[in-house]
Protein backbone atom coordinates (compact mmCIF):
# COMPACT_ATOMS: atom_id res chain seq x y z
CA UNK A 1 0.00 0.00 0.00
CA UNK A 2 2.69 2.39 1.03
CA UNK A 3 4.48 1.60 -2.07
CA UNK A 4 1.39 2.23 -4.37
CA UNK A 5 0.72 5.47 -2.50
CA UNK A 6 4.06 6.85 -3.41
CA UNK A 7 3.69 5.89 -6.86
CA UNK A 8 0.11 7.45 -7.88
CA UNK A 9 1.81 10.89 -5.45
CA UNK A 10 4.81 10.68 -7.97
CA UNK A 11 2.99 9.97 -11.12
CA UNK A 12 0.02 12.88 -10.67
CA UNK A 13 2.71 15.38 -9.36
CA UNK A 14 4.91 14.73 -12.22
CA UNK A 15 1.99 15.31 -14.92
CA UNK A 16 0.45 18.36 -12.86
CA UNK A 17 4.12 19.80 -13.40
CA UNK A 18 4.00 18.91 -17.39
CA UNK A 19 0.29 20.97 -18.17
CA UNK A 20 1.44 23.82 -15.43
CA UNK A 21 -0.36 26.79 -17.10
CA UNK A 22 -3.21 24.22 -18.14
CA UNK A 23 -3.52 23.20 -14.46
CA UNK A 24 -3.27 26.90 -12.96
CA UNK A 25 -5.64 27.82 -14.80
CA UNK A 26 -8.37 24.97 -13.48
CA UNK A 27 -7.12 25.50 -10.09
CA UNK A 28 -8.03 29.32 -10.60
CA UNK A 29 -11.20 28.76 -11.80
CA UNK A 30 -12.37 25.93 -9.22
CA UNK A 31 -11.00 28.41 -6.93
CA UNK A 32 -13.14 31.48 -8.12
CA UNK A 33 -16.28 29.22 -8.01
CA UNK A 34 -15.57 28.07 -4.34
CA UNK A 35 -14.72 31.62 -3.43
CA UNK A 36 -17.80 32.93 -4.58
CA UNK A 37 -19.50 29.94 -3.24
CA UNK A 38 -17.99 30.96 0.44
CA UNK A 39 -18.27 34.61 -0.21
CA UNK A 40 -21.86 34.78 -0.86
CA UNK A 41 -22.91 31.70 1.83
CA UNK A 42 -20.74 34.25 4.08
CA UNK A 43 -23.09 37.10 3.31
CA UNK A 44 -26.49 35.63 3.17
CA UNK A 45 -25.42 33.94 6.83
CA UNK A 46 -24.22 37.14 8.11
CA UNK A 47 -27.48 39.48 6.64
CA UNK A 48 -29.90 37.06 7.61
CA UNK A 49 -28.23 36.58 10.88
CA UNK A 50 -28.04 40.37 11.34
CA UNK A 51 -31.77 40.41 10.22
CA UNK A 52 -33.13 38.39 13.23
CA UNK A 53 -30.73 40.14 15.10
CA UNK A 54 -32.31 43.32 14.09
CA UNK A 55 -35.72 42.47 15.07
CA UNK A 56 -35.04 41.02 18.58
CA UNK A 57 -33.13 44.29 19.24
CA UNK A 58 -34.42 47.58 17.94
CA UNK A 59 -37.34 48.99 19.91
CA UNK A 60 -38.25 52.24 17.49
CA UNK A 61 -40.72 53.05 15.23
CA UNK A 62 -41.18 55.52 12.81
CA UNK A 63 -44.47 57.56 12.69
CA UNK A 64 -44.55 60.37 9.53
CA UNK A 65 -46.97 63.36 10.34
CA UNK A 66 -49.07 65.07 7.63
CA UNK A 67 -47.87 68.49 6.25
CA UNK A 68 -50.34 70.20 7.10
CA UNK A 69 -51.01 70.24 11.02
CA UNK A 70 -50.90 72.86 13.06
CA UNK A 71 -48.15 73.06 16.27
CA UNK A 72 -50.93 72.55 18.55
CA UNK A 73 -51.89 69.18 16.70
CA UNK A 74 -48.06 68.28 16.61
CA UNK A 75 -47.67 69.05 20.51
CA UNK A 76 -50.89 66.86 21.41
CA UNK A 77 -49.58 63.75 19.30
CA UNK A 78 -46.05 64.28 21.07
CA UNK A 79 -47.66 64.51 24.96
CA UNK A 80 -50.42 61.62 23.78
CA UNK A 81 -47.35 59.50 23.15
CA UNK A 82 -45.21 60.27 25.99
CA UNK A 83 -48.19 59.74 28.44
CA UNK A 84 -48.60 55.95 27.74
CA UNK A 85 -45.91 53.42 29.54
CA UNK A 86 -44.55 51.67 27.30
CA UNK A 87 -42.73 54.41 25.39
CA UNK A 88 -39.28 55.41 26.76
CA UNK A 89 -38.44 58.19 24.61
CA UNK A 90 -39.43 60.54 21.61
CA UNK A 91 -37.68 62.34 19.13
CA UNK A 92 -39.40 65.05 16.81
CA UNK A 93 -37.69 64.98 13.35
CA UNK A 94 -38.91 68.16 11.36
CA UNK A 95 -39.09 68.21 7.01
CA UNK A 96 -35.93 70.23 7.60
CA UNK A 97 -34.09 67.87 9.32
CA UNK A 98 -35.32 65.12 7.62
CA UNK A 99 -34.17 66.84 4.74
CA UNK A 100 -30.89 67.93 5.51
CA UNK A 101 -30.50 64.37 6.73
CA UNK A 102 -31.49 62.36 3.67
CA UNK A 103 -28.76 65.22 1.51
CA UNK A 104 -26.10 63.97 4.19
CA UNK A 105 -27.01 60.63 3.45
CA UNK A 106 -26.84 60.89 -0.32
CA UNK A 107 -24.16 63.59 -0.23
CA UNK A 108 -22.06 61.46 -3.05
CA UNK A 109 -25.42 61.40 -5.27
CA UNK A 110 -25.44 64.98 -6.48
CA UNK A 111 -27.57 64.28 -9.60
CA UNK A 112 -30.38 62.58 -7.35
CA UNK A 113 -30.21 65.47 -5.38
CA UNK A 114 -30.62 68.16 -7.89
CA UNK A 115 -34.01 66.74 -9.09
CA UNK A 116 -35.44 67.12 -5.32
CA UNK A 117 -37.71 69.99 -5.65
CA UNK A 118 -39.14 71.68 -2.37
CA UNK A 119 -39.42 69.00 0.55
CA UNK A 120 -41.22 65.73 -0.12
CA UNK A 121 -39.90 64.67 2.87
CA UNK A 122 -42.42 64.47 5.84
CA UNK A 123 -41.62 65.27 9.26
CA UNK A 124 -41.61 62.21 11.87
CA UNK A 125 -41.39 61.05 15.26
CA UNK A 126 -39.13 58.51 16.47
CA UNK A 127 -40.48 56.52 19.21
CA UNK A 128 -38.61 54.30 21.05
CA UNK A 129 -39.58 51.40 23.49
CA UNK A 130 -39.12 49.97 27.02
CA UNK A 131 -39.26 47.00 25.35
CA UNK A 132 -39.49 45.94 21.69
CA UNK A 133 -42.40 44.06 21.88
CA UNK A 134 -44.21 46.80 22.88
CA UNK A 135 -43.77 48.24 18.97
CA UNK A 136 -46.86 46.54 17.67
CA UNK A 137 -49.59 48.25 21.17
CA UNK A 138 -48.04 51.22 20.55
CA UNK A 139 -48.49 51.45 16.85
CA UNK A 140 -52.09 50.26 16.92
CA UNK A 141 -53.16 53.17 19.68
CA UNK A 142 -51.65 55.66 17.14
CA UNK A 143 -53.38 54.53 14.20
CA UNK A 144 -56.34 55.99 15.35
CA UNK A 145 -54.34 59.92 15.27
CA UNK A 146 -55.73 62.27 12.38
CA UNK A 147 -52.23 63.86 12.73
CA UNK A 148 -50.22 60.77 10.86
CA UNK A 149 -50.47 60.73 7.10
CA UNK A 150 -51.51 57.54 5.36
CA UNK A 151 -49.72 56.12 2.90
CA UNK A 152 -51.61 56.65 -0.73
CA UNK A 153 -50.51 53.27 -1.84
CA UNK A 154 -51.87 51.03 1.34
CA UNK A 155 -54.44 53.13 2.40
CA UNK A 156 -52.56 52.84 6.34
CA UNK A 157 -51.21 54.92 8.53
CA UNK A 158 -47.72 55.59 7.71
CA UNK A 159 -45.78 53.75 10.79
CA UNK A 160 -42.50 52.34 10.37
CA UNK A 161 -41.46 49.08 12.12
CA UNK A 162 -38.18 48.05 12.20
CA UNK A 163 -38.81 44.71 10.71
CA UNK A 164 -39.43 46.42 7.26
CA UNK A 165 -35.93 47.77 7.34
CA UNK A 166 -34.85 43.74 8.29
CA UNK A 167 -37.62 42.42 5.47
CA UNK A 168 -35.33 44.80 2.78
CA UNK A 169 -32.51 43.01 4.51
CA UNK A 170 -33.66 39.77 3.56
CA UNK A 171 -34.93 40.47 0.42
CA UNK A 172 -31.59 41.75 -0.64
CA UNK A 173 -29.92 38.44 0.78
CA UNK A 174 -32.41 36.24 -1.21
CA UNK A 175 -31.70 37.84 -4.18
CA UNK A 176 -28.14 37.62 -3.62
CA UNK A 177 -28.10 34.14 -2.81
CA UNK A 178 -30.21 33.49 -6.09
CA UNK A 179 -27.73 35.21 -8.14
CA UNK A 180 -24.79 34.16 -6.39
CA UNK A 181 -26.12 30.39 -6.80
CA UNK A 182 -26.81 30.84 -10.80
CA UNK A 183 -22.51 32.30 -10.77
CA UNK A 184 -21.78 29.89 -8.50
CA UNK A 185 -23.00 26.85 -10.79
CA UNK A 186 -21.58 28.54 -14.02
CA UNK A 187 -18.40 28.32 -12.80
CA UNK A 188 -18.23 25.31 -11.26
CA UNK A 189 -19.34 23.92 -14.46
CA UNK A 190 -16.02 25.93 -15.77
CA UNK A 191 -14.15 24.27 -13.29
CA UNK A 192 -15.20 21.25 -14.53
CA UNK A 193 -14.80 21.39 -17.56
CA UNK A 194 -10.85 22.76 -17.17
CA UNK A 195 -9.81 20.46 -15.17
CA UNK A 196 -11.19 17.31 -17.53
CA UNK A 197 -9.47 19.42 -20.19
CA UNK A 198 -5.86 19.31 -18.29
CA UNK A 199 -6.67 15.70 -17.34
CA UNK A 200 -7.03 14.45 -20.86
CA UNK A 201 -3.95 16.51 -21.43
CA UNK A 202 -2.32 14.83 -18.85
CA UNK A 203 -3.63 11.47 -20.52
CA UNK A 204 -2.61 12.46 -24.05
CA UNK A 205 1.14 13.05 -22.89
CA UNK A 206 0.99 10.30 -21.34
CA UNK A 207 -0.72 7.53 -24.20
CA UNK A 208 2.08 5.53 -25.18
CA UNK A 209 2.89 4.68 -20.95
CA UNK A 210 -0.46 4.09 -20.74
CA UNK A 211 -0.50 1.50 -23.47
CA UNK A 212 2.56 0.04 -21.67
CA UNK A 213 0.64 0.07 -18.74
CA UNK A 214 -2.29 -2.28 -20.58
CA UNK A 215 0.58 -4.47 -22.00
CA UNK A 216 1.81 -5.45 -18.81
CA UNK A 217 -1.55 -6.02 -17.14
CA UNK A 218 -2.45 -2.90 -15.29
CA UNK A 219 -5.73 -2.68 -14.44
CA UNK A 220 -7.52 0.22 -15.61
CA UNK A 221 -8.01 1.37 -11.78
CA UNK A 222 -4.58 1.82 -11.65
CA UNK A 223 -4.18 3.42 -14.79
CA UNK A 224 -6.75 5.73 -13.86
CA UNK A 225 -5.52 6.43 -10.32
CA UNK A 226 -3.25 8.84 -10.96
CA UNK A 227 -5.41 11.29 -12.94
CA UNK A 228 -8.25 10.92 -10.37
CA UNK A 229 -5.85 11.94 -8.39
CA UNK A 230 -4.95 14.70 -10.26
CA UNK A 231 -8.05 16.09 -10.73
CA UNK A 232 -8.95 15.75 -6.67
CA UNK A 233 -6.07 17.48 -5.91
CA UNK A 234 -6.74 20.86 -7.98
CA UNK A 235 -10.16 20.88 -6.76
CA UNK A 236 -8.84 20.95 -3.13
CA UNK A 237 -6.29 23.24 -4.02
CA UNK A 238 -9.36 25.78 -5.31
CA UNK A 239 -10.91 25.29 -2.37
CA UNK A 240 -7.95 26.08 -0.04
CA UNK A 241 -8.30 28.91 -2.10
CA UNK A 242 -12.09 29.70 -1.56
CA UNK A 243 -11.21 29.02 2.37
CA UNK A 244 -8.63 31.80 2.75
CA UNK A 245 -10.48 34.08 1.00
CA UNK A 246 -13.79 33.44 2.75
CA UNK A 247 -11.78 34.05 5.99
CA UNK A 248 -9.77 37.17 4.69
CA UNK A 249 -13.69 38.21 3.82
CA UNK A 250 -14.66 37.27 7.64
CA UNK A 251 -11.77 38.82 9.31
CA UNK A 252 -11.94 41.82 7.11
CA UNK A 253 -15.69 42.37 7.03
CA UNK A 254 -18.18 40.06 8.85
CA UNK A 255 -15.99 41.49 12.28
CA UNK A 256 -16.64 44.73 11.21
CA UNK A 257 -20.43 44.09 10.90
CA UNK A 258 -20.60 42.36 14.19
CA UNK A 259 -18.84 45.14 15.53
CA UNK A 260 -21.58 47.84 14.05
CA UNK A 261 -24.46 45.46 15.24
CA UNK A 262 -23.95 45.77 18.89
CA UNK A 263 -21.05 42.68 18.97
CA UNK A 264 -23.56 40.60 17.82
CA UNK A 265 -22.40 36.66 16.83
CA UNK A 266 -23.36 36.67 13.16
CA UNK A 267 -21.03 33.93 12.15
CA UNK A 268 -20.11 31.60 14.51
CA UNK A 269 -16.48 29.31 14.58
CA UNK A 270 -18.84 26.25 14.03
CA UNK A 271 -20.37 27.72 10.87
CA UNK A 272 -16.99 28.78 9.45
CA UNK A 273 -15.94 25.15 9.90
CA UNK A 274 -18.77 24.08 8.08
CA UNK A 275 -18.54 26.43 5.43
CA UNK A 276 -14.32 25.26 4.61
CA UNK A 277 -15.19 21.63 5.18
CA UNK A 278 -18.52 22.05 2.43
CA UNK A 279 -16.11 23.88 0.13
CA UNK A 280 -13.69 21.23 0.68
CA UNK A 281 -15.94 18.64 -0.17
CA UNK A 282 -17.27 20.81 -3.46
CA UNK A 283 -13.49 20.99 -4.49
CA UNK A 284 -12.73 17.49 -4.24
CA UNK A 285 -16.73 16.51 -6.29
CA UNK A 286 -15.52 19.38 -9.01
CA UNK A 287 -11.82 17.51 -9.36
CA UNK A 288 -13.36 13.86 -9.71
CA UNK A 289 -16.25 14.54 -11.34
CA UNK A 290 -13.71 16.22 -14.20
CA UNK A 291 -11.14 14.00 -13.87
CA UNK A 292 -13.95 11.48 -14.20
CA UNK A 293 -15.20 12.92 -17.51
CA UNK A 294 -11.57 12.83 -19.39
CA UNK A 295 -11.70 9.27 -18.05
CA UNK A 296 -14.80 7.98 -19.22
CA UNK A 297 -13.94 9.55 -22.88
CA UNK A 298 -10.27 8.79 -23.14
CA UNK A 299 -9.16 5.14 -21.08
CA UNK A 300 -11.73 2.93 -21.94
CA UNK A 301 -12.93 -0.03 -19.72
CA UNK B 1 -1.99 -24.60 -23.42
CA UNK B 2 -2.96 -22.80 -26.14
CA UNK B 3 -5.42 -24.15 -28.47
CA UNK B 4 -6.44 -22.39 -32.02
CA UNK B 5 -10.19 -23.90 -32.81
CA UNK B 6 -10.83 -22.81 -36.36
CA UNK B 7 -10.04 -19.12 -35.61
CA UNK B 8 -10.88 -16.62 -38.63
CA UNK B 9 -10.12 -12.75 -37.92
CA UNK B 10 -11.72 -10.66 -40.79
CA UNK B 11 -10.56 -6.74 -40.78
CA UNK B 12 -12.47 -4.30 -42.21
CA UNK B 13 -12.07 -3.63 -45.80
CA UNK B 14 -12.79 -7.63 -46.49
CA UNK B 15 -9.34 -8.32 -45.45
CA UNK B 16 -8.42 -12.17 -44.11
CA UNK B 17 -5.43 -11.78 -41.77
CA UNK B 18 -6.42 -15.29 -40.39
CA UNK B 19 -8.11 -17.71 -42.13
CA UNK B 20 -9.73 -20.90 -40.78
CA UNK B 21 -6.30 -21.42 -38.33
CA UNK B 22 -7.02 -24.79 -36.16
CA UNK B 23 -3.53 -25.34 -33.62
CA UNK B 24 -2.44 -27.04 -30.97
CA UNK B 25 0.51 -25.64 -29.01
CA UNK B 26 1.12 -27.73 -25.68
CA UNK B 27 2.95 -26.30 -22.32
CA UNK B 28 6.55 -26.12 -22.39
CA UNK B 29 6.79 -25.94 -26.17
CA UNK B 30 8.81 -23.41 -28.14
CA UNK B 31 7.14 -22.16 -31.62
CA UNK B 32 8.54 -20.40 -34.80
CA UNK B 33 4.85 -18.12 -36.36
CA UNK B 34 7.15 -17.74 -39.73
CA UNK B 35 5.73 -16.31 -42.80
CA UNK B 36 6.08 -13.24 -45.20
CA UNK B 37 4.55 -9.60 -43.88
CA UNK B 38 1.36 -9.38 -43.94
CA UNK B 39 0.95 -13.30 -43.40
CA UNK B 40 -1.11 -12.85 -40.33
CA UNK B 41 1.35 -13.74 -37.65
CA UNK B 42 0.74 -10.23 -35.58
CA UNK B 43 -2.77 -10.95 -35.72
CA UNK B 44 -1.97 -14.52 -34.22
CA UNK B 45 -0.48 -12.55 -31.42
CA UNK B 46 -2.93 -10.48 -30.73
CA UNK B 47 -6.23 -12.63 -30.54
CA UNK B 48 -3.47 -14.54 -27.60
CA UNK B 49 -3.43 -10.93 -25.63
CA UNK B 50 -7.43 -10.32 -26.31
CA UNK B 51 -6.07 -7.13 -28.30
CA UNK B 52 -8.71 -8.47 -31.01
CA UNK B 53 -11.03 -10.84 -30.94
CA UNK B 54 -11.72 -13.37 -33.66
CA UNK B 55 -14.71 -12.98 -36.55
CA UNK B 56 -15.18 -16.85 -35.75
CA UNK B 57 -14.16 -19.76 -33.94
CA UNK B 58 -12.04 -19.80 -30.55
CA UNK B 59 -9.38 -19.15 -28.53
CA UNK B 60 -8.46 -21.08 -26.12
CA UNK B 61 -5.39 -20.52 -23.20
CA UNK B 62 -5.80 -23.29 -20.29
CA UNK B 63 -8.62 -24.64 -21.57
CA UNK B 64 -10.42 -21.33 -21.12
CA UNK B 65 -11.80 -19.78 -24.10
CA UNK B 66 -11.05 -15.89 -24.13
CA UNK B 67 -14.03 -14.94 -25.69
CA UNK B 68 -15.72 -15.77 -21.79
CA UNK B 69 -13.09 -13.58 -20.42
CA UNK B 70 -15.09 -10.07 -19.03
CA UNK B 71 -13.29 -6.83 -20.36
CA UNK B 72 -12.39 -5.83 -17.00
CA UNK B 73 -9.98 -8.97 -16.19
CA UNK B 74 -8.52 -8.61 -19.45
CA UNK B 75 -5.49 -7.16 -17.36
CA UNK B 76 -4.86 -10.28 -15.43
CA UNK B 77 -4.88 -12.32 -18.91
CA UNK B 78 -2.40 -10.26 -19.65
CA UNK B 79 -0.31 -11.05 -16.51
CA UNK B 80 0.17 -14.16 -17.41
CA UNK B 81 0.82 -13.43 -20.97
CA UNK B 82 4.08 -11.98 -21.41
CA UNK B 83 4.91 -9.99 -24.79
CA UNK B 84 7.79 -8.79 -26.51
CA UNK B 85 8.13 -6.39 -29.60
CA UNK B 86 10.37 -5.28 -32.54
CA UNK B 87 10.11 -1.92 -31.13
CA UNK B 88 10.75 -2.67 -27.55
CA UNK B 89 7.98 -0.37 -25.97
CA UNK B 90 10.26 0.80 -23.38
CA UNK B 91 9.94 4.21 -21.57
CA UNK B 92 12.37 6.21 -22.58
CA UNK B 93 12.50 8.89 -18.99
CA UNK B 94 12.74 5.36 -16.87
CA UNK B 95 16.11 3.23 -16.70
CA UNK B 96 16.09 0.02 -17.03
CA UNK B 97 15.73 -1.05 -13.04
CA UNK B 98 12.62 1.10 -13.49
CA UNK B 99 11.10 -0.01 -16.80
CA UNK B 100 11.27 -3.87 -15.69
CA UNK B 101 10.50 -2.89 -12.06
CA UNK B 102 7.11 -0.78 -13.72
CA UNK B 103 5.47 -4.37 -14.83
CA UNK B 104 5.50 -5.36 -10.66
CA UNK B 105 4.64 -1.73 -9.54
CA UNK B 106 1.56 -1.99 -11.78
CA UNK B 107 0.52 -5.43 -11.31
CA UNK B 108 0.37 -3.86 -7.14
CA UNK B 109 3.19 -6.37 -6.24
CA UNK B 110 4.58 -5.79 -2.66
CA UNK B 111 8.24 -3.68 -2.54
CA UNK B 112 9.78 -6.54 -1.08
CA UNK B 113 8.95 -8.42 -4.44
CA UNK B 114 10.24 -6.00 -6.59
CA UNK B 115 13.20 -5.48 -4.92
CA UNK B 116 13.93 -9.43 -5.29
CA UNK B 117 12.49 -9.81 -8.54
CA UNK B 118 13.87 -7.13 -10.59
CA UNK B 119 17.57 -7.77 -9.80
CA UNK B 120 17.13 -11.29 -10.39
CA UNK B 121 15.81 -11.28 -13.90
CA UNK B 122 17.92 -8.50 -15.25
CA UNK B 123 20.69 -11.03 -14.30
CA UNK B 124 19.08 -13.59 -16.32
CA UNK B 125 18.91 -11.11 -19.18
CA UNK B 126 22.62 -10.75 -18.46
CA UNK B 127 22.14 -6.57 -17.56
CA UNK B 128 23.20 -6.42 -14.02
CA UNK B 129 25.66 -3.94 -14.98
CA UNK B 130 23.19 -1.57 -16.63
CA UNK B 131 20.87 -1.26 -14.20
CA UNK B 132 20.40 2.38 -14.08
CA UNK B 133 20.89 3.46 -17.71
CA UNK B 134 18.61 4.64 -19.76
CA UNK B 135 17.41 2.99 -23.03
CA UNK B 136 18.76 5.43 -25.62
CA UNK B 137 21.92 4.60 -23.90
CA UNK B 138 21.61 0.89 -25.04
CA UNK B 139 22.32 -1.28 -28.43
CA UNK B 140 18.81 -2.19 -29.69
CA UNK B 141 19.92 -6.08 -28.61
CA UNK B 142 20.54 -4.67 -24.77
CA UNK B 143 16.87 -2.70 -25.10
CA UNK B 144 15.41 -5.84 -26.26
CA UNK B 145 16.67 -7.48 -23.47
CA UNK B 146 15.21 -5.37 -20.81
CA UNK B 147 12.09 -5.82 -22.99
CA UNK B 148 12.41 -9.40 -22.02
CA UNK B 149 13.23 -8.88 -18.73
CA UNK B 150 10.10 -6.87 -18.22
CA UNK B 151 8.17 -9.74 -20.29
CA UNK B 152 9.12 -12.15 -17.82
CA UNK B 153 9.32 -10.39 -14.11
CA UNK B 154 5.58 -11.62 -13.62
CA UNK B 155 6.32 -15.37 -14.49
CA UNK B 156 3.93 -15.67 -16.87
CA UNK B 157 3.42 -19.23 -18.38
CA UNK B 158 3.37 -18.17 -21.47
CA UNK B 159 5.87 -15.66 -23.32
CA UNK B 160 4.71 -13.83 -26.61
CA UNK B 161 7.47 -12.26 -29.18
CA UNK B 162 6.37 -10.39 -32.30
CA UNK B 163 9.28 -10.34 -34.60
CA UNK B 164 11.88 -9.12 -31.58
CA UNK B 165 15.09 -9.45 -33.47
CA UNK B 166 13.53 -7.10 -36.35
CA UNK B 167 15.03 -4.38 -35.37
CA UNK B 168 18.50 -6.04 -34.20
CA UNK B 169 21.69 -7.29 -35.57
CA UNK B 170 22.14 -10.82 -36.58
CA UNK B 171 24.56 -11.75 -33.75
CA UNK B 172 22.85 -10.05 -31.27
CA UNK B 173 19.65 -12.03 -32.62
CA UNK B 174 21.39 -14.99 -31.61
CA UNK B 175 21.59 -13.88 -28.01
CA UNK B 176 17.69 -12.73 -27.70
CA UNK B 177 16.90 -16.11 -29.14
CA UNK B 178 18.71 -18.17 -26.64
CA UNK B 179 17.50 -15.96 -24.21
CA UNK B 180 13.91 -17.16 -24.88
CA UNK B 181 15.06 -20.36 -24.95
CA UNK B 182 16.48 -20.71 -21.95
CA UNK B 183 13.13 -18.93 -20.55
CA UNK B 184 11.16 -21.43 -22.01
CA UNK B 185 13.37 -24.24 -20.71
CA UNK B 186 11.80 -22.79 -17.01
CA UNK B 187 8.86 -23.74 -18.21
CA UNK B 188 7.05 -21.11 -20.05
CA UNK B 189 5.78 -21.61 -23.44
CA UNK B 190 6.73 -19.41 -25.84
CA UNK B 191 5.75 -18.12 -29.12
CA UNK B 192 8.25 -16.41 -31.61
CA UNK B 193 6.67 -14.67 -34.71
CA UNK B 194 9.70 -13.79 -36.98
CA UNK B 195 10.61 -13.61 -40.59
CA UNK B 196 14.41 -14.31 -39.98
CA UNK B 197 15.09 -17.49 -42.04
CA UNK B 198 18.88 -18.04 -40.23
CA UNK B 199 17.60 -17.82 -36.95
CA UNK B 200 14.75 -20.54 -37.50
CA UNK B 201 17.20 -22.57 -39.17
CA UNK B 202 19.88 -22.66 -36.71
CA UNK B 203 17.70 -23.46 -33.32
CA UNK B 204 15.11 -26.21 -35.11
CA UNK B 205 12.21 -25.80 -32.83
CA UNK B 206 8.76 -26.10 -34.35
CA UNK B 207 7.69 -24.00 -37.12
CA UNK B 208 4.06 -23.42 -38.34
CA UNK B 209 4.16 -21.04 -41.20
CA UNK B 210 1.23 -19.02 -42.02
CA UNK B 211 0.49 -17.89 -45.44
CA UNK B 212 -2.85 -15.44 -46.47
CA UNK B 213 -3.79 -16.30 -42.91
CA UNK B 214 -3.91 -20.03 -43.65
CA UNK B 215 -1.50 -22.36 -42.12
CA UNK B 216 0.72 -24.23 -44.44
CA UNK B 217 3.34 -25.94 -42.53
CA UNK B 218 3.35 -27.09 -39.01
CA UNK B 219 6.74 -28.86 -38.57
CA UNK B 220 8.11 -30.06 -35.24
CA UNK B 221 12.24 -29.46 -35.51
CA UNK B 222 11.45 -27.87 -38.67
CA UNK B 223 13.51 -25.25 -40.83
CA UNK B 224 11.87 -21.71 -43.05
CA UNK B 225 11.17 -23.54 -46.05
CA UNK B 226 12.04 -23.34 -49.45
CA UNK B 227 9.03 -22.11 -51.06
CA UNK B 228 9.56 -18.48 -49.91
N1 LIG C 1 -6.07 -3.20 -37.61
C1 LIG C 1 -6.10 -3.65 -38.88
N2 LIG C 1 -7.05 -3.20 -39.71
C2 LIG C 1 -7.10 -3.63 -41.00
N3 LIG C 1 -6.23 -4.51 -41.51
C3 LIG C 1 -5.26 -4.99 -40.72
C4 LIG C 1 -5.14 -4.57 -39.36
N4 LIG C 1 -4.08 -5.22 -38.81
C5 LIG C 1 -3.58 -5.99 -39.78
N5 LIG C 1 -4.26 -5.88 -40.92
C6 LIG C 1 -4.03 -6.58 -42.16
O1 LIG C 1 -4.14 -7.97 -41.87
C7 LIG C 1 -3.16 -8.69 -42.59
C8 LIG C 1 -2.28 -9.47 -41.58
O2 LIG C 1 -1.49 -8.56 -40.85
P1 LIG C 1 -0.53 -8.99 -39.68
O3 LIG C 1 -1.29 -9.87 -38.76
O4 LIG C 1 0.02 -7.74 -39.10
O5 LIG C 1 0.58 -9.82 -40.41
P2 LIG C 1 2.13 -9.98 -40.12
O6 LIG C 1 2.37 -9.68 -38.69
O7 LIG C 1 2.42 -11.38 -40.50
O8 LIG C 1 2.85 -9.01 -41.01
C9 LIG C 1 -2.39 -7.69 -43.41
O9 LIG C 1 -2.95 -7.67 -44.70
C10 LIG C 1 -2.65 -6.38 -42.72
O10 LIG C 1 -2.60 -5.31 -43.63
MG1 LIG D 1 3.67 -8.29 -37.83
Amino acid sequence: MAVNFMYFLKESTSSMRRNMALTFAAIMVTGLSLIILGAVSMLVHAGNGLATHVKQRVDEIRVFLKDDITVEERQSLESFIRRMPEVRSVTYISKEEALNEFKKMYKDQAEMLKEIEGNPLPAEFKIRMKDPKFNRTVASRLAEREEISVDPNTGRKEIKFPEDVVNKVLRWTSAIQRIGLVVVIAFGVVAVALVSITIRMAIYSRRKEIGIMKLVGATNWFIRWPFMMEGVFEGFIGAVLGIIVSLLLYSGLITRLEAAADNANLVSGGYLALLSLVLVLIGIFIGSAGSALALRRYIEV
Amino acid sequence: MIKFRRVTKVYQGNIYALDDVTLDIGKQEFVFLVGPTGSGKSTFIKLLLKEEEPTSGQVYIADTNLADIKKWKIPYLRRKVGCVFQDFKLLPQKTVYENVSYALEVTGKPRRIIETYVPEVLKLVGLSHKLDAYPDELSGGEQQRVSIARAFVNRPPILLADEPTGNIDPSMSVTIVKLLERINATGTTVIMATHDQDIVNMFKKRVVELRNGRIIRDQARGVYGHGS
